[in-house]
């Protein structure tokens, strides 16, 4: 169990790891900056390069697009389509967008659906379409309500009241100017009140409402401030409001501001309508020379724009009638006509055109739809595969896991098997060598024991055999038979100290204890001295070989038979303390260790001393009242 | 005149043994009736020559000594066995003590000291040391748990709370005399207890052979 939920933690850790290289999070970040910092350049080169601004967006868009970034994709299409717009490629603008659009319908991002929508609006409006435009527009206003963005309504309450205006409901047109006029100052955005108030004067101007038209583009020109196009539009409309007025001085003054800055600009269709206003307002004045001249000029700058031509070839007839030049204005004249066929025809066109595409579009849209729906599908299987490719990925990954573990988990056992195995083969070569050791040991002992019973068996037949001896009549035999005897009876003592010393199964300090106690207990009382022992009650169970028991049996065996045979004492007391050393006191009341010349005394005690040496201990000779003799033995652990 | 002590003798060592027989004879008390040079012939003997007391030496040619009195006591429990040994052997010892011998004798002792003990013998004595005590003391607690796992309360040697403190003394390698003043008894009050003590150990092993013999349950 254990080791399932180890494995299955790894799996886990595994995981996430995966996750983690699947999602790089510092990457994209850092190609949404790269993608920010393409499309903002493309911007600022809108107003001086427009190929420049054109090359950023691309580049820009075409990274959102890889990475798919929305944000990305958002910016370039809003950004880009207005260079598209302003280079007339309207198709390729309303695509751009209308992908944007989808895109954010998706996504249900409600501020960018609004702004897709004004922007294809935009280009509806561009090609005059304001019908669609129209419909773009009013779309765009719950979204942007929706999106709490009201700080682009009044754009589209301006971009609405232009198409009202064009589709002549002027009276609304206001209305919805003083709508987004109204949320411009809430903005306190000067710019877009300007443009705002632009838009309110033009329509002013065709309803002839020339004195509110005049105040309107005054104060268009107070807010326009810095920017300069507002600035020249309001200008050049200002100027307008002057001329349809006949106020010729200040109308012949504000297109010359105008001129000014659309020369500025390089706005050549600003530049136009300036120039146009110049030859009106010359004209006016009855000045046809002037007029001609800046009609001419005009005329260079208003090659793409055909309503403005229209009035200025127009204009131009009339100019070069007033100078009598009747062929030039004739020629104007058909001129005229001619543009004012072509564009009726072109409106026409236009509407079949925008008829035929209002159906294209419909049926791209429901070929998007069904686009969408495979995509859909595919992306629902696509996914279906990756999760397959992930469960799979992820069953491969774990079998390696475990397989992994499992290799480890046998080397680690193989490992473990092979130290066991040397483990044995260690002890069975301890063992053998053990076997070996106790083989010899059970040699020697059996040896010993077949020497010693031998030796016994013998010494005691050397004792009858000297008994047999003192039976004899001769007293000298007799004696010698005696020592003999004494002789072997010696001996065989030693012998069982020996023999005694050698047993294993005595190998105990309560048996060494116990052994001596009699031992020398009996000796004391064979000697007729009074004996007293103190043992502790519980002798601790310690485990102490032959060597150390017979060396302290013959210490202290000496000792008693030092007190006894030399001090003349008639009593020995003897007391034991088993811990942390074994200390046994030996005291006898005679008359005290004889000078060191005893020969016997001498010799014994420096046997002491080596016996007690030979088990690291230490023995202390007292002179009280008697002799203490106290030795100190360590237990050696066996 | 007084009836002499019967004493055979089974050792294989012939000096030893014609020592001993001379020890003996030459005692006003003692008479050896017999002396084997091996257990076989004891054996075969014996039957037929009962001693009060048979000294046997524990280290016999085939047959052991502990094997012949094992043998003996159980037809002959009248007759007292006595270990002859060089070296307080307390295995060897014990296990003939348990065969039937009472207490042991080394062949190192004084002829006066061998006397003494074959009279103590006799006079309902019995020679024991510290080890071969502690060895019986453990061989009776072991009989009590015996009896405990019966359910019987008595120890199965049925040894007497005075014997037991004898036999505990003894092991702690007390003389004779100090566990007389200790227990306020005298030396011979001790000597008997030990030899009711090997009394009841082989009334225990008789009863246990007898049982054996008829393959009946004991309580």
């Amino acid at each position: 169990m254990l080791i399932l939920i180890r494995y299955t933690t790894i799996i886990m850790v595994l995981m996430s790891a995966a996750a983690a290289i699947a999602q790089p999070t510092v990457k994209k970040n850092n190609d949404e900056i790269l993608i920010n910092q393409w499309l903002d350049l493309a911007r600022d080169f809108e107003n001086e390069n427009m190929d420049s601004a054109a090359y950023y967006y691309q580049k820009g868009g075409a990274l959102a697009d890889r990475v798919n970034s929305y944000d990305g994709k958002m910016k370039y299409a809003f950004g880009y389509s207005v260079v598209l717009n302003a280079k007339s490629n309207f198709s390729e603008s309303e695509k751009i967008l209308r992908q944007a659009l989808a895109l954010a319908r998706k996504n249900e991002d409600a501020l960018n659906t609004a702004k897709a929508l004004v922007n294809v609006g935009n280009v509806f409006n561009y090609k005059g379409l304001f019908d669609s435009a129209y419909v773009y527009y009013v779309e765009a206003i719950p979204f942007l309500k929706k999106a709490d963005a009201t700080h682009f309504l009044d754009i589209l309450y301006s971009n609405i009241g232009v198409l009202l205006e064009n589709a002549g409901r002027d009276e609304e047109a206001i209305l919805y100017y003083d709508k987004g006029y109204a949320i411009a100052a809430e903005l306190n955005d000067s710019a877009r009140m300007a443009t705002v108030l632009n838009n309110k004067g033009i329509v002013l101007n065709s309803l002839r409402r020339l004195e509110d038209a005049i105040a309107t583009f005054k104060k268009a020109v107070e807010l326009a401030g810095e920017d300069l196009g507002i600035l020249g539009s309001a200008y050049s409309n200002l100027a307008n409001a002057y001329q349809l007025k006949k106020q010729n001085e200040p109308a012949l003054m504000n297109y010359k501001k105008a001129l000014q800055i659309f020369e500025k600009l390089g706005d050549d269709g600003g530049r136009g309508q300036a120039l146009i206003g110049h030859a009106i307002v010359y004209f006016n004045l009855n000045n046809p020379l002037q007029a001609e001249k800046f009609a001419e000029e005009a005329l260079r700058y208003l090659q793409a724009q055909p309503a403005s031509r229209l009035e200025l070839y127009k204009l131009l007839a009339d100019i070069k009638f007033g100078l009598n030049k009747h062929a030039e204005s004739r020629d104007f004249f058909s001129k005229y006509i001619d543009l004012q066929k072509e564009i009726q025809g072109q409106e026409i066109q236009e509407t079949i055109i925008n008829a035929e595409k209002k159906f294209q579009l419909a049926q791209k849209e429901e070929e998007l739809a069904v686009k969408e729906l495979q995509l859909t599908r595919s992306e629902l299987n696509n996914r279906k595969k990756n999760s397959y490719l992930i469960i799979t990925a992820v069953i491969i990954l774990a079998l390696v896991v475990i397989s992994f573990l499992f290799f480890r988990n046998i080397r680690q056992r193989n490992k473990l098997f092979e130290i066991e195995r040397d483990n044995l083969e260690k002890e069975k070569e301890v063992s053998v060598l053990k076997a070996n050791i106790d083989g010899a040991q059970a040699e020697r002992s059996r040896i010993a024991k077949e020497l010693h019973d031998d030796l016994g068996t013998g010494l005691t037949s050397i004792r009858f055999l000297a008994e047999r001896m003192a039976r004899q009549n001769d007293p000298e035999q007799k004696e010698d038979a005696g020592k003999i005897r004494k002789s072997a009876q010696t001996l065989t003592e030693q012998m069982n100290e020996i023999v005694w010393s050698m047993n294993t199964e005595s190998d105990s300090l309560a048996d060494l204890l116990i052994y001596m106690r009699a031992k020398v207990a009996a000796f004391l009382d064979e000697n007729e001295t009074e004996f007293s022992f103190q043992v502790p009650s519980q002798i601790p169970d310690k485990k102490v070989s032959g060597f150390f028991r017979r060396n302290v049996y013959l210490v202290v065996k000496e000792a008693t038979h030092n007190a006894v045979k030399h001090s003349g004492t008639t009593r020995v007391d003897v007391w034991i303390k088993t811990e942390p050393e074994l200390v046994i006191h030996i005291k006898d009341y005679g008359a005290g260790m004889p000078s060191g010349n005893d020969l016997n005394t001498g010799h014994g005690i420096r046997n002491m001393k080596q016996r007690v040496l030979a088990l690291g201990g230490r023995i202390e000779i007292n002179q009280e009242d008697g002799t203490i003799v106290t030795l100190t033995v360590p237990y050696i652990e066996t | 005149m007084e009836r002499k002590i019967k004493v055979s003798i089974v050792e294989d060592q012939q000096i030893i043994r014609k020592g001993i027989r001379d020890l003996l004879n030459s005692s006003d008390h003692f008479l050896c009736l017999a002396d084997y040079g091996d257990a076989e012939r004891a054996l075969d003997d014996i039957p037929k020559n009962i001693p009060d007391i048979v000294i046997m030496d524990i280290q016999l040619p085939g047959m052991s000594g502990t094997a012949c009195i094992s043998r003996l006591k159980t037809d002959f429990p009248g007759i007292q066995f006595i270990m002859f040994t060089i070296y307080e052997n307390s295995e060897q010892v014990f296990e003939a003590i348990q065969a039937g011998a009472s207490g042991y004798l080394l062949k190192s002792e004084t002829n006066e000291k061998i006397l003494e003990s074959l009279q103590e013998l006799y006079d309902g004595g019995a020679p024991m040391n510290a080890r071969i005590a502690k060895k019986l003391v453990m061989a009776f607690r072991g009989g009590e748990e015996r009896t405990d796992e019966s359910g019987v309360e008595s120890n199965a040697y049925n040894i007497s709370q005075r014997e037991n403190e004898v036999l505990q003394l003894l092991s702690t390698g007390f003389l004779y005399k100090e566990i007389a003043e200790k227990l306020h008894i005298s030396v011979g009050t001790v000597k008997q207890h030990i030899h009711r003590i090997y009394d009841k150990l082989h009334v225990q092993n008789r009863t246990e052979a007898l049982n054996k013999y008829f393959g009946k349950a004991r309580v």
